[in-house]
């Protein structure tokens, strides 16, 4: 079981560096987008000049944003969820369900990505409103973003196999391990 | 297009999946079912790309931004001491100091779960070593935190003003109101609560340089929701870069009050309200069209010189007398504050987790927004919200009886989901209902922004719960014991909004942004007084 769980946190590791780069990358973007918002703000007002491109460059900015934080957010538990009746299952029933869920959230992720790149394709023949850019490129963070999160999901699938098989809690990430009732 | 993927979103909901997937997955797989996929997948990947490409959306980023400005700034650590030095000396007075502080923050950050983390951490012990229970500081933290997002600015408001298209500064307005009788009506409980447990008195009166000098401290922070709605309601800027811009201001802010120069400038009371207390009523006229920005700045610069002339002439002896305790001041007094280039050093060595947090709760958010909208889209084109709307009208047709019901089912979805999920999940479905037996939207709107917002802090499932209890080492259960008294007037309010629309209606109706109700005298009385 040692080598499955040396492969579980190599996983492990490349997921938690992804994610970090992505946090940091987003955090970046919000300041960016921040002083664009403000610059449209001085432009229009003060230098009576507005930046045309400011509103689309700040979307595509935050939108970014939060295909960044995605794969982060997944791992994370961040994104909200009523756990309350998962909770009162038994442990290797929480554990199958949550595989059932992160099963169901890969084939997503796999549809969504296959869409992502016709979504790109489609890209190249438009245009931003006020950047000289087709679409294809902000797309791009898409397929991205959808793979790292498939990356997540197939680590907590086998995070949560690996628990079943060795009815243990060692390799569960510290927000997913299974709570004792109270 | 069946309707299978409204039953398999709850089932999804109810095994634990988180909202985001549930939302994107249970349409997917509807349209798998049906054969459909092939021409609609797409669709649901392009929707949810552009449902997060929205201008007005960007606010939610900025407000959280802002927010946590604020929080690490040592801003919150001024309110509560404001707070203190107004009403510290009533009877239960750091119970009532909770709530005020509460209303206080609620004008600088949108936010529930931000308000009980803060003025927790600082309250709830400091409640416990006066002699309340951990569960009653707990409970008065979670029930006072709600009207973080009902005043404004609020997140929740800025998600349903672009998910149902109403005006996000008409709903800034009308959550005014709703919010002050929250506050008002948990302070009278407390004061109640507090004469039969006999809480202690926190502190002494404080003396008017002391309140002066608590006010002058917290004095940056409260400029905050003048700059916001003088912004948005003048036109300078929408409610997205009034929300930059309480971001910038916040960064400004929790530099300034870091620095020597300011706490010697806000030291002396009369110096200090000689430059701030006309400054502040020509920054209220200059967001009107009589005055303006400009001439704003340049009288207000022309004050500034002015004022300091009088402080050296006119008040001359004070200002010996102000210097003489400041040169008596111990050099290593740690209240003293630091030079510009300290205070911008230890302010921008909080930016890269500032910044990383804001960036996660953004993206967080905006997902489920992006996925939310194609939820929505789905239930448009699949015709569930003309079915629903119909159903519910076998069931009555008196619009009085049809909002008690909405707020019926508001409040029991608010015990299990979260304010911001329930608004983009059931906002689509409730509000054309609404809308058709004669609702006005805005006021649908804000009756369902404080309905969700309360849902945060009641049983099982209330976010601010959990926050509290996690702040105050106390169970769950115990804090959920002490909350319902507070929980009522919460509840009282939701149905005087409801059933008296002039509450929440009237500021929106005067700055234009609504109809005055039917039968609302002082709302017709006083827009014919400014329309006159």
């Amino acid at each position: 079981m040692s080598a499955a769980m040396h492969v579980l946190n190599g996983l492990g590791r490349i997921n938690h560096l992804v994610g970090r780069t992505g946090i940091v990358l987003g955090s970046v973007l919000i300041a960016i987008m921040t002083s664009v918002v403000i610059a449209g703000v001085f432009f229009r007002y003060v230098l009576n000049n507005s930046l045309s491109w400011a509103e689309d460059v700040s979307l595509i900015m935050m939108v970014t944003t939060a295909f960044l934080v995605a794969p982060f957010a997944y791992r994370s538990g961040a994104n909200v969820a009523i756990e309350i009746l998962a909770e009162m299952l038994p442990k290797v029933l929480m554990r199958v369900t949550r595989l059932i869920i992160n099963a169901l959230v890969l084939w997503l992720l796999y549809r969504f990505f296959l869409e992502s790149l016709v979504l790109i394709e489609r890209g190249w023949a438009i245009r931003v409103n006020t950047v000289p850019i087709p679409w294809a490129y902000p797309y791009m963070m898409v397929p991205v973003a959808f793979i790292a999160m498939a990356a997540v999901g197939i680590e907590l699938l086998a995070r949560d196999i690996y628990g079943i098989a060795t009815q243990s809690d060692d390799a569960d990430l510290p927000h997913q391990a299974p709570r004792e009732p109270e | 297009m069946s309707l299978a993927y409204f039953w398999i979103f709850f089932v999804l909901l109810a095994i634990g999946t988180p909202v985001v997937f549930a939302l994107l997955a249970a349409p997917g797989l509807s349209l798998v079912l049906d054969g459909q996929d092939g021409r609609f997948f797409a669709k649901l990947l392009s929707q949810t790309y552009s449902g997060m490409y929205s201008f007005p959306l960007m606010a939610v980023p900025f407000f959280i931004l802002a927010g946590e400005l604020m929080n690490t700034g040592g801003i919150t650590r001024s309110i509560v001491r404001f707070s203190e030095s107004m009403i510290g000396h009533v009877r239960g007075g750091l119970a009532q100091v909770n709530i005020l502080s509460s209303i206080l923050f609620a004008g600088l950050s949108g936010s529930a779960v931000a308000d009980t983390s803060a003025l927790g951490k600082m309250l709830i012990p400091a409640m416990e070593e006066n002699g309340y229970s951990r569960r009653f500081a707990a409970a008065i933290t979670a029930a006072s935190s709600v009207i973080g997002p009902i005043i404004p600015p609020s997140g929740i408001m800025v998600l349903y003003a672009f998910v149902m298209n109403v005006s996000v500064a008409g709903l800034f307005l009308a959550g005014f109101m709703p919010g002050l009788l929250v506050g008002l009506g948990l302070m009278a409980l407390t004061g109640w609560f507090a004469r039969i447990r006999n809480y202690p008195v926190a502190a002494r009166r404080s003396t008017w340089k002391e309140s002066s000098l608590a006010f002058l401290k917290t004095f940056p922070a409260l400029v905050t929701p003048v700059l916001l709605l003088g912004g948005i309601l003048s036109g300078i800027y929408t409610p997205t870069e009034a929300a930059a811009v309480a971001a910038v201001y916040a960064l400004f802010a929790s530099v300034l009050i870091r620095t020597e120069r300011w706490r010697r400038f806000i030291d002396n009371p009369v110096h200090a309200y000689l430059h701030v207390g006309p400054l502040t009523l020509l920054l209220f006229a200059g967001f009107t069209d009589y005055v303006g920005v400009f001439l704003f700045f340049s009288v207000g610069l022309a004050w500034i010189v002015i004022a300091e002339i009088l402080w050296r002439t006119v008040f001359r002896e004070r200002r010996a007398a102000a210097a003489a305790a400041t040169g008596a001041a111990a050099p290593d007094d740690p209240d003293r504050g630091q030079s510009w280039s300290g205070a911008v050093n230890a302010t921008a060595r909080t930016l890269p987790k500032i910044l990383t947090d804001t960036a996660l709760q953004s993206g967080v958010i905006l997902l489920l927004v992006g996925a939310a909208v194609t939820f929505g889209w789905m239930v448009t084109v699949s015709g569930l919200a003309r079915e629903a709307a119909s159903w519910i009208q076998t069931v009555t047709d008196n619009p009085y009886f049809l909002f008690f019901l909405v707020n019926i089912l508001l409040f029991i979805v608010g015990m299990f989901l979260d304010a911001g999920p329930a608004i983009l999940i059931l906002g689509p479905v409730l509000g054309p209902i609404m809308y058709q037996i004669g609702i006005d939207p805005l006021h649908f709107a804000i009756v369902m922004c404080v309905n969700v917002t309360v849902g945060l802090a009641t049983p099982p499932m209330g976010l601010v719960l959990f926050v509290a209890a996690s702040v105050s080492g106390e169970r769950v259960e115990s804090i959920v014991r002490e909350i319902w008294p507070f929980l009522a007037i919460e509840f009282a309010v939701i149905f005087l909004i409801t059933y008296f629309p002039s509450v929440s209606m009237t500021l929106p109706a005067l700055a234009g942004f609504a109809r005055c109700p039917e039968g609302a005298t002082l709302c017709h009385t006083l827009t014919g007084l400014i329309g006159g």
